[in-house]
């Protein structure tokens, strides 16, 4: 049995150890927020955070986050939503919006690290892929986000 | 702007009262409810006309039915703003709801068919959805005019309410009763472009929210309690099947229910998806696909090769003396041109979930083929196709891939095996990859005699390619005598050519084919736009001023603007030393586009430092996805340019994830000037039309750089890496 605080909720599962955290996330808990793009931990649709730090859940088996604290896409904006997720809105930045709870994910671990990051730590921080190709409207958004932090 | 030509056909608004009070409208075009879609051709019963575009609750809420699939174009809003737009309806209270298989969402005049293609939806849609707001409104107008026992013309509708100049006003809630005792107006009069608040303007987008806090649901997410999860594995080499398999040991493993056959392979029903997975993995399936393991990168390149030096191709067009001209000596070039296999790879692999029970199919998957997919699974369970219930969700991309009625059928035929249970199918990504239904590869032989004023007096085109249009049931009028695919582009040449010819010789194989983003239009831009630029480059003549060239007279002024405004807001001919430029303009499905793309090039590595787009869809109705699309299709086309090629070993795709089929990253993606040069006229559909410039402006950028043209696609295939953008 592993256990683990999802969204600040104590949870537990009885999966095999070695299953995925997207999958036990996914069909355990309902949390359907986090998704499968590849399984290969390239594509970074199924990003969470795991103790504060982004993390490809597709790959991470459950019984390494076991006493640890994760939070999904539905727990990022706790009582309201997160800035990252209202300059998202603002910028009307997603079209399918597949990888956006991804992408969103990975861009809170970001500005968290770097507050005022640049157009190459952009570069570098977000991999996550997008096949709609909405890259230029996530840079904006997270510009934006870094721009409401400051008050 | 202008409006598009009102259809031949008779309209009529339709109201009925639903179950709970509420009105709804509906507006039936009578050719559909003849059935003159696919299934009454198989002599199935058509559904009956379920008539209701719009929803009046009686507490005053909108609920507007959609036709078509949400796949990120931005439609699932655009529609129903067009709506309440006309209508006067209050946006901040309107619902949108996924519409299902009913005839009056036929609204193609050429496929009819409840479908979501071909850039297509707002084209068709917009007077329609137009013209029945308008009738709605007058009736509502109509009605309060009654209740308040004032003249109609005192009388306007705004946000949902029936208002006069004095302030008195009637919630349209309160007149569903009045209205439905109302005939439906003969010719509702449409607003004037200066009473519209949303259409050109633009509106926040209903779905985004959702998809933004993680609520969104897409195929893969549909759940019920007791669900079972089937994941497949299907033969490699498409077309084959399964001749043995350790099935029985499998069966043993944990949550595994049973290994199950589906059409070319296995299904593994599990109670999770990672069981499924695990059990798929361990599946050991003895495939027999017969001559098709023969087939190569090299027999397939072979086959095309010889069919373009094939002489009784099927000709499409013949104008003037093209053959003749092009053969006689003189001012002659030649050029052939070829490009790979490519997949589709949306972000959420193929998914479908499926309910069979004796009478009646419910399926619950993200699609673009709504119609096409209810006829596949009435077909395979034997019941009749009013009795199969789409229901559409969000679709987590599309791109011509969810059109297919592979998935859907397959979980209908694993969930027949449990009646009255509910499967659902997940494709791992590598069967995403492995069994999607490709951009073909196709080969251009382009031919042009060149008169004196070194502009092409005469064009052959010569294009080997299989008959995509011919694979759908509901497209296959559109594959005689020439596919429609293989010629698109060539049909609509836009610049004048006195003589000219189009022969499509037919060359097919056993992968599976089918509609990715734009289409024919992928290569054959490819191969107009390269050979326009070294007929350009051999006449001595700039390749703008060359095009301009050929684009004379009353006809072409709006595309004469469109490339002038791009060169000018691209600075072409003034690129910054070291910088090169590259252009290229095409028409696909009424939408011209024109690109420049400016890079540079160092060693083997390109960088693309901006890339300038024009645009003329006739006229805006929603900007932010107009432009979303264009952009992305521009990372699309990149990605296909710079990178994309689908190889084939053994009959097999080669390729099965993204760490081997990359995708352009952030990084990679440079900075994109939208340049708007619409001519007015009624709109046309910007989904694919940004995609077929983006391949021959870079292979033209690239020949300035280096001197060497590309011939062949991608780029990479010539060593060229792409650099990160500029920080």
């Amino acid at each position: 049995m592993n256990s683990i605080r999802v969204n600040g909720v104590l949870r537990e599962t009885d999966a095999e150890p070695d299953t995925p955290l997207l999958w036990v996330l996914r069909e355990q808990f309902a949390l359907t927020g986090t998704k499968f793009g590849c399984g290969l931990g390239v594509c970074g649709a199924c990003t969470v955070h795991v103790d504060d730090q982004p993390v490809r859940s597709c790959l991470l088996a459950v019984k390494a986050v076991h006493g640890k604290s994760v939070v999904t896409i539905e727990g990022i904006g706790g009582e309201t939503m997160h800035p990252v997720q209202i300059a998202w809105i603002e910028h009307q930045v997603p079209q399918c919006g597949y990888c956006q709870s991804g992408q969103i994910m990975a861009a809170v671990a970001l500005l968290k690290r770097i507050p005022q990051p640049s157009d190459a730590e952009i570069d570098r921080a977000m991999t996550n892929l997008c096949r709609c190709g909405t890259y230029d409207r996530i840079r904006r958004a997270i510009h934006s986000a870094a721009l409401a932090a400051t008050g | 702007m202008k409006l598009p030509e009102s259809p031949r056909r008779r309209e009529f608004l339709r109201l009925s009262l639903l179950a709970g009070g509420s009105l709804a409208i509906g507006f039936a075009v009578p050719a559909c409810e003849r059935g003159d879609g696919q299934a009454a051709k198989r002599g199935a019963k058509v559904p009956e006309p379920v008539s209701a575009w719009l929803k009046v609750h009686r507490d005053g809420r909108l609920t507007f039915v959609n036709p078509h699939a949400e796949m990120g174009q931005g439609i699932w809003s655009s529609l129903a703003m067009v709506f309440v737009d006309e209508f006067g309806g209050d946006w901040a209270t309107t619902e949108i709801e996924a519409g299902g298989l009913q005839p009056e969402f036929r609204l193609n005049p050429y496929v009819r068919e409840v479908f979501t293609a071909g850039s297509s939806s707002i084209a068709t849609g917009y007077l329609p959805v137009r013209t029945a707001a308008a009738a709605a409104r007058e009736l509502f107008l109509t009605a309060g005019a009654a209740r308040l026992d004032v003249a109609v013309t005192e009388l306007s509708l705004v946000d949902s309410r029936v208002r006069n100049r004095q302030g008195r006003s009637l919630g349209i809630g309160d007149l569903v009763d009045d209205v439905l005792r109302l005939p439906p107006p003969a010719k509702p009069t449409l607003k004037s472009d200066a009473d519209l608040r949303y259409i050109g303007r633009g509106i926040a987008a209903k779905d985004i929210p959702a998809k933004v806090n993680g609520k969104a649901i897409y195929g893969i997410d549909f759940h019920v309690p007791g669900m079972q999860i089937a994941t497949v594995k299907l033969s490699p080499v498409h077309g084959g099947r399964v001749v043995r398999s350790n099935a029985a040991e499998i069966e043993k493993m944990r949550g595994v229910r049973a290994v199950v056959p589906v059409p070319h392979g296995l299904a593994v029903v599990a109670d999770t998806f990672w069981h499924a997975r695990r059990a798929i993995d361990s599946l050991e399936i003895e495939f027999d696909a017969g001559d098709s393991t023969k087939v190569d990168d090299n027999s397939l390149f072979e086959a095309h090769s010889a069919a373009v030096r094939r002489q009784d191709g099927v000709v499409g067009y013949d104008e003037g003396n093209a053959l003749a001209l092009v053969g006689a000596g003189g001012n002659v070039h030649e050029a052939t041109y070829y490009g790979p296999w490519l997949a589709h790879a949306p972000m959420e692999p193929m998914t479908c979930s499926a309910r069979v029970t004796a009478d009646r199919v419910d399926l619950w998957l993200g699609t673009q083929g709504l119609e096409y997919a209810a006829n596949e699974v009435a077909r395979v369970t034997g019941l009749a196709v009013d009795r199969v219930h789409v229901h559409n969700l969000m679709l987590g991309g599309g791109f011509g891939r969810r059109y297919e009625s592979d998935y859907p059928v397959q979980a209908a035929t694993i969930a027949k095996l449990y009646p009255g249970e509910t499967i659902k199918v997940i494709w791992t990504r590598e069967e995403d990859i492995q069994q999607d239904y490709l951009r073909p590869a196709s080969m251009g032989l382009l031919r042009a005699a060149l008169g004196s004023d070194g502009l092409p007096m005469a064009l052959l085109v010569r294009v080997s390619a299989p008959a995509i249009a011919a694979h759908s049931p509901g497209f296959a009028q559109f594959a005689k005598p020439v596919d429609t695919t293989a010629i698109d582009g060539f049909a609509n040449l836009t610049y004048e050519v006195p003589n000219r010819r189009f022969e499509w010789i037919q060359t097919e194989s056993h992968l599976k084919i089918g509609w990715w983003r734009s289409v024919g239009n992928s290569l054959n831009a490819f191969f107009k736009e390269c050979f326009i630029d070294e007929l350009a480059d051999k006449a001595r003549i700039d390749p703008l001023e060359y095009r301009l060239r050929m684009l004379g007279g009353d006809k072409h002024a709006a595309t004469r603007r469109l490339l002038t405004e791009l060169g000018r807001a691209a600075n072409w001919g003034h690129a910054p030393k070291g910088h090169v430029q590259g252009l290229a303009l095409h028409e696909t499905f009424g939408t011209m586009v024109g690109q420049i793309i400016e890079l540079s090039v160092t060693g083997s590595q390109i960088r693309i430092h901006r890339i300038t787009c024009a645009y003329d869809c006739g006229s805006v109705i929603n900007p932010g996805p107009l432009e979303a699309q264009l952009r992305g299709s521009i990372v699309w086309g990149l990605t296909a340019a710079l990178m994309g090629e689908i190889n084939i070993d053994q009959g097999r795709i080669r390729q099965s994830n993204f760490h081997d089929y990359p995708l352009l990253s952030m990084s990679q993606t440079p900075a994109v000037d939208l340049v708007p040069a619409l001519s007015g006229r009624a709109p046309s559909g910007v989904g694919e039309p940004g995609v077929p410039p983006v391949a021959p402006a870079l292979a033209n950028a690239l020949y300035r750089a280096t001197g060497k043209r590309v011939r062949r696609l991608p780029i990479s295939r010539d060593g060229f890496t792409v650099a990160s953008r500029e920080g």
